[in-house]
């Protein structure tokens, strides 16, 4: 009331009457409430944050890289909400405008114009015109944990994965997502890391924390778990272009390779112990990997065989892709790295 | 100025000096004798505390975090480079592990923290099927064999440590030595000194080989080197004397003239470091150049002595009534010139550093005992020794040759040839300020500016930062939360932030903090999956993820601190990461979370920046407000101020265009320059305009009386200008930079001064000084002057 009086002393000698001066002090006071109360209204709902735009940005950690649908656009994902894209197979890019700084862990487009991307904070961001502006469609903080990867097989048809098993689906090209996990048995809450559908569209696999693998063939409605060939992490899973089949890779350079005609697994060589966190399946049997120590790898043949090959500056790779002038673009710890490939791993263009 | 009242003091203390010669001889000779005694008890002193600016908000951040800052300070690294090959020999491997041995047993030594390869506490750390799994690098299997040395590279290579602890091309690797500041059982403070010998004679040269070769650098490194270069300085100020004693000798061409000035200045050189010792001022690499200007003025006030003594014994006096009449003619304007220079030194006040200030100190009481030395002990011991007949003559065939040197000078102040000079000056003066637009502040040397580019230290410093991937330059930003708040994902994730908008500012190379531990340790404990790599919600995760980061944050979690890696220490660098911090800080600083400036020699550097450039204005204007307020007094006129002070001025601004122009910036090493050299260079002003002015009163010409001026002090003050030039030039081949830095500059300042006062001033004088007033108004002083000069003859 110390102040209520001083202002009312200080309003007097401005020569109020001793009653307007209470009545002001009165209106003030309250005035001054109201504004607290807004300010603090204000605080409790954060505004929009947007990635701040930084030449670094294509220097720093990025996960994910993918070329999108037919227009050869270039999209990568990663730390502080970056996403940038490049429309001249990876010389150049630009920063897209994201309204997050968090880590975003994976990126996946339908079409040459819609997109969506996931990351911490259970965020999901899609976009519509090809990956330049994205809206958040879908955001958790209770679960104190990220989403790791999104995969739709159409532009309505999604789901995304995540740590401790979470699962979220939509059908409305991520306008609702619904959390899936009672359609799949997880009990131990092991992370699932990495979703793809395979050459036939209804069919889709993911793969997670200790080995775990599921399979569904009806537009992941409900899962079973396949027997696991590793008991370590499998931090991906793509699909290798045979009928039924895929490839999942992880820990300390393993990678296993499904022959759906056969159901079963094979071990496929890959002479390295880093481990691979990305892949990525281009066309014709082309398959591309990349990991820790900057090793990343090709296949030509569907899987069966890697080509290994290393980053002269053994950073991390955890996002690989091929561009439509033939060449790699690989992302991880150091930012967007070009390569030609060499020898026999020259894409062969159609 | 009354001369009624000089005479009388003169004659107090002329009867107080020359009626006790005996006596005051003796005291003179105790006074030398103890104080010689305390001289030899002065320590060199570096401590680092003097060299700062220590009450700038930055550095008032730091020391009020200083315990908890600490683990990242003070340690010092020794690079063992293979010779040939690489690291991965047998031979190298057992080198490096016996430098790890002898460096464990080094006092000041944190025995804990000393990391090599061959310390237990450097682990390679994998993720496997299992989790984590690690051990030391060295495997406890290594027996030297290829195999070993195989895994021993495997290893390596999965600890992380290259460009840390291993050359990112692995021919050599680092010994990590963090310091006690303070031995923790005996409390005494760390001896740099001792210290950098023993990292010198039992690491250095005990092990430098055909096999490895040693590179040592750190903060005591460089004080050890520092303390090494103050002791190189006695070896020039032994040159310095003897220069100046054989420029004595051709000088006067008389042995004893030439040896009592010396005599005498050696004397106060002896009183001021006596009286520094006794005052517990230790020599640090900025005072111990005062003796350097202290030996040059006493032995530019001893030639005028010496001079004025030679010309008074020419003209028939003997020995004790020459002494007297030298004694009694300078001693005023020999004060006053003292005067003027000790408040020169004492502008240096304004510069908030401590170490300058200690240097205005000492050069204030080196300028107060001169007046003892030089102008009071000097004559009486004239009076006993007096000059040789050689001298005598000496000034009597000078007197009445015409010189002609001095004749032509004297055009200097003809009517036609003063605005040439004029219009040269304002030349000068624009050119001067055009070149001096480039002149930078702060440091712009890579590597440790107090030493030179080339020197040992900075060529190791050079490897080292080539070789690994650690920058020298390192500003800290200090994150204040409340206790057990650092960890907070509200906290960590400005630091995130902040670290960002570091990295993003050009200069930057990198920012580290705890936020870096925390994120590569989530992301370690997620099966080092990148996808993991960012700040944790789950205050537990975050907890856990710091554990190992704990010299990044204090014990209670109050205090994290963000070390922001530049490229250089270039002053342009620190103020963008200043301003950029400043922004960041107003943006995000509240209560319970601040982010403040500054540690690390980054921040160091950029607050002494601050302070300096604060200082910069401040000190020129006292100093020359001081000084012109000084001639104001002494001459009762404006125009003589002008006279005196344009020279001086333009001296400053080509002593700046100079600077920039040798690439010199301004720091705390060379703003006491401009104080030191308009303080002293005033003193040939002061000389040429007294002399000038009392021969315009007796009537002459204005050539006519520069021309008598000319004759009479031309040769003393041209002397005076070169003995000092001699004194501070030696300290061009100082092994320490700044030292270096200062002596061009000085000798430039003392040489152009001269030059400018005898040049310059003539010319100026022809446009502002009015003979005929002069000659009129002040007929009755000069009368009373003749008057006086006929009483005492």
């Amino acid at each position: 009331m110390r102040v209520a009086d001083q202002v009312g002393t200080s309003l007097s000698k401005l020569g109020l009457s001793k009653v307007s001066c209470i009545g002001l002090t009165v209106c003030l006071l309250f005035a001054l409430m109201i504004t607290a109360l807004q300010a603090k209204e204000n605080s409790m709902s954060t505004p929009v944050v947007f990635a701040e735009p930084s030449a670094l940005a294509q220097q720093k950690l990025l996960i994910d890289v993918t070329t999108v649908g037919q227009s050869g656009r270039l999209v990568a994902v990663g730390d502080r909400g970056h996403i940038l894209y490049s429309d001249d197979n990876g010389n150049t890019w630009q920063q897209a405008k994201v309204p997050t700084r968090q880590l975003l862990t994976a990126v996946y487009f339908v079409s040459a114009k819609q997109g969506w991307a996931v990351g911490h904070d259970a965020l999901i961001l899609a976009t519509t015109d090809g990956g330049q502006t994205w809206q958040q469609q879908y955001k958790n903080l209770t679960t104190e944990a990220p989403l790791l990867d999104v995969w739709f097989s159409s532009e309505f048809e999604g789901f995304a994965v995540g740590a401790y098993g979470q699962i979220l689906r939509t059908s409305n090209g991520g306008k609702s997502w619904e959390d899936w996990s009672d359609h799949i048995e997880n009990e131990e809450e092991f992370h699932f890391n990495s979703i793809t559908g395979l050459k036939d569209k209804r069919e889709m696999v993911i793969a997670g924390e200790a080995g775990i693998v599921y399979y569904s063939d009806n537009q992941g409605m409900t899962w079973q778990r396949l027997e696991s060939p590793y008991e370590g992490s499998l931090f991906g899973v793509i699909a290798n272009g045979t009928p039924h089949g895929f490839v999942a890779f992880g820990l300390r350079g393993h990678v296993f390779r499904y022959d759906g005609s056969l159901n079963s697994w094979s071990t496929i060589p890959t002479h390295t112990e880093q481990s691979l966190f990305g892949g990525q399946y281009i066309v014709d049997g082309r398959l591309v990997l990349a990991g820790n120590g900057g090793v990343w790898l090709i296949s030509h043949d569907y899987g069966q065989q890697f080509n290994l090959h290393k980053q002269s500056d053994r950073k991390l790779v955890s996002g690989i892709t091929e561009t439509a002038d033939g060449n790699y673009i690989l992302v991880g710890q150091g930012g967007i790295v070009k390569n030609i490939p060499q020898g026999n791993d020259l894409a062969i263009r159609p | 100025m009354s001369p009624a009242n000089h005479k009388d003091s003169e004659v107090v203390l002329e009867r107080l000096f020359f009626n006790n010669r005996l006596f005051v001889l003796l005291v003179f000779a105790l006074v030398t004798v103890f104080l010689g005694y305390k001289m030899t008890q002065v320590k060199p002193e570096t401590s680092f505390m003097k060299m700062i600016p220590t009450e700038h908000p930055f550095i008032q951040n730091m020391l009020r975090n200083k315990d908890d800052l600490e683990n990242l300070g003070n340690s010092i690294r020794i690079s063992v480079e293979a010779k040939k090959g690489d690291i991965f020999s047998a031979e190298y491997m057992s080198t490096l592990q016996k430098i790890t041995d002898d460096v464990f047993y080094l006092p000041g030594v944190s025995r804990s923290g000393l990391k090599s390869l061959w310390t237990p506490n450097v682990r390679w750390i994998e993720v496997t099927e299992d989790g984590f799994e690690g051990g030391p690098v060295i495997p406890q299997s290594y027996d030297g064999t290829k195999d070993s040395l195989n895994r021993l590279r495997e290893n390596i290579l999965k600890s992380g440590q290259i460009g840390r602890l291993v050359a990112n091309d692995f021919k050599s690797s680092i010994i990590e030595v963090p310091l006690f500041d303070q031995n923790p059982e005996t409390g005494e403070a760390l001896d740099y000194e001792a210290l950098s010998k023993g990292l010198e004679q039992q690491i250095r040269q005990r092990y430098n080989s055909d096999i490895v070769d040693i590179k040592i650098i750190g903060f005591a490194k460089k004080v050890g080197d520092l303390i090494e270069g103050i002791g190189s300085i006695t070896y020039f100020f032994a040159i310095a004397i003897g220069i100046t004693l054989v420029l004595l000798l051709i000088y006067s061409g008389c042995f004893k003239s030439a040896i009592v000035p010396l005599v005498c200045s050696v004397i106060a050189v002896v009183w001021q470091l006596g009286l520094l010792s006794s005052l517990g001022y230790g020599l640090d690499p900025y005072s111990v150049l005062v003796p350097f200007l202290v030996f040059a003025i006493g032995i530019s006030h001893g030639v005028q002595m010496v001079n004025s003594m030679g010309i008074e014994s020419s003209l028939g006096a003997d020995r004790l009534t020459a002494a007297r009449r030298t004694f009694r003619g300078l001693y005023i304007p020999g004060m006053l010139a003292l005067v003027s220079d000790a408040i020169g030194f004492l502008t240096l006040w304004v510069i908030e550093i401590d170490v300058i200030r200690d240097l205005a100190v000492a050069a204030g009481i080196g300028v107060a005992v001169i007046i003892f030395t030089n102008l009071f002990l000097l004559p009486i011991l004239l009076s006993y020794i007096g000059v040789s007949q050689r001298a005598i003559r000496k000034v009597q065939k000078n007197r009445e040759r015409k010189t002609r040197s001095w004749e032509l000078l004297s055009y200097f102040s003809h009517p036609i040839v003063a605005p040439i000079s004029i219009v040269l000056a304002i030349i000068g003066f624009s050119l001067g300020l055009y070149w001096s637009k480039d002149l930078k502040i702060g440091d712009l040397d890579p590597g440790a500016p107090e030493l030179h580019p080339d020197s040992r230290y900075n060529q190791d410093n050079a490897f080292i930062t080539h070789n690994y991937s650690t920058s020298a330059d390192v500003l800290v930003t200090m994150v204040e939360t409340p206790k057990e708040q650092c960890s907070t994902y509200a906290t960590m994730s400005a630091i995130d932030q902040y670290m960002w908008r570091m990295e993003n500012v050009p200069g930057v190379q990198s920012a580290v903090s705890l936020v870096t531990v925390s994120k590569l340790y989530i992301k370690g404990t997620n099966e080092g999956n990148p996808k993991w790599q960012t700040l944790a919600r789950n205050p537990y995760v975050l907890n856990a993820s710091i554990a190992q980061a704990s010299q990044l944050f204090n014990t209670d979690c109050s205090l994290a601190p963000v070390m922001v890696f530049l490229d250089d220490h270039k002053a342009e660098t620190l103020d963008r990461v200043v301003n950029a911090t400043e922004a960041f800080a107003a943006e995000y600083n509240t209560p319970d979370l601040q982010f403040m400036l500054a540690a690390g020699n980054g921040g160091i550097e950029a607050a002494t920046n601050q302070v300096i450039e604060s200082a910069q204005d401040k000190m020129l204007l006292w100093v020359y407000g001081v000084v012109s307020i000084l001639c104001l007094l002494t001459f009762r006129s404006l125009r003589a101020v002008v006279c005196i002070i344009i020279p001086l001025a333009l001296t400053s601004v080509l002593c700046q265009a100079l600077m920039a122009w040798l690439g010199i910036g301004i720091k705390v090493a060379t703003l006491p320059v401009i104080a030191l050299g308009v303080g002293i260079g005033v003193d040939y002003g002061i000389y040429i305009y007294s002399r000038l002015e009392s021969f315009l009163r007796q009537g002459k010409n204005l050539q006519e009386a520069y021309y008598a001026t000319l004759r009479t002090t031309g040769k003393a003050v041209s002397f005076t200008g070169v003995t000092l030039a001699i004194g501070v030039g030696t300290w061009i081949w100082s092994p320490i930079k700044f030292q270096a830095d200062m002596g061009i500059l000085l000798t430039f300042m003392f040489l152009w001064n001269m030059f400018g006062a005898l040049w310059l001033l003539p010319a100026l004088a022809r446009f502002f000084v009015r003979p005929e007033r002069l000659s009129t108004v002040i007929t009755v002083d000069t009368q009373h002057e003749t008057d006086t000069k006929k009483a005492v003859a």
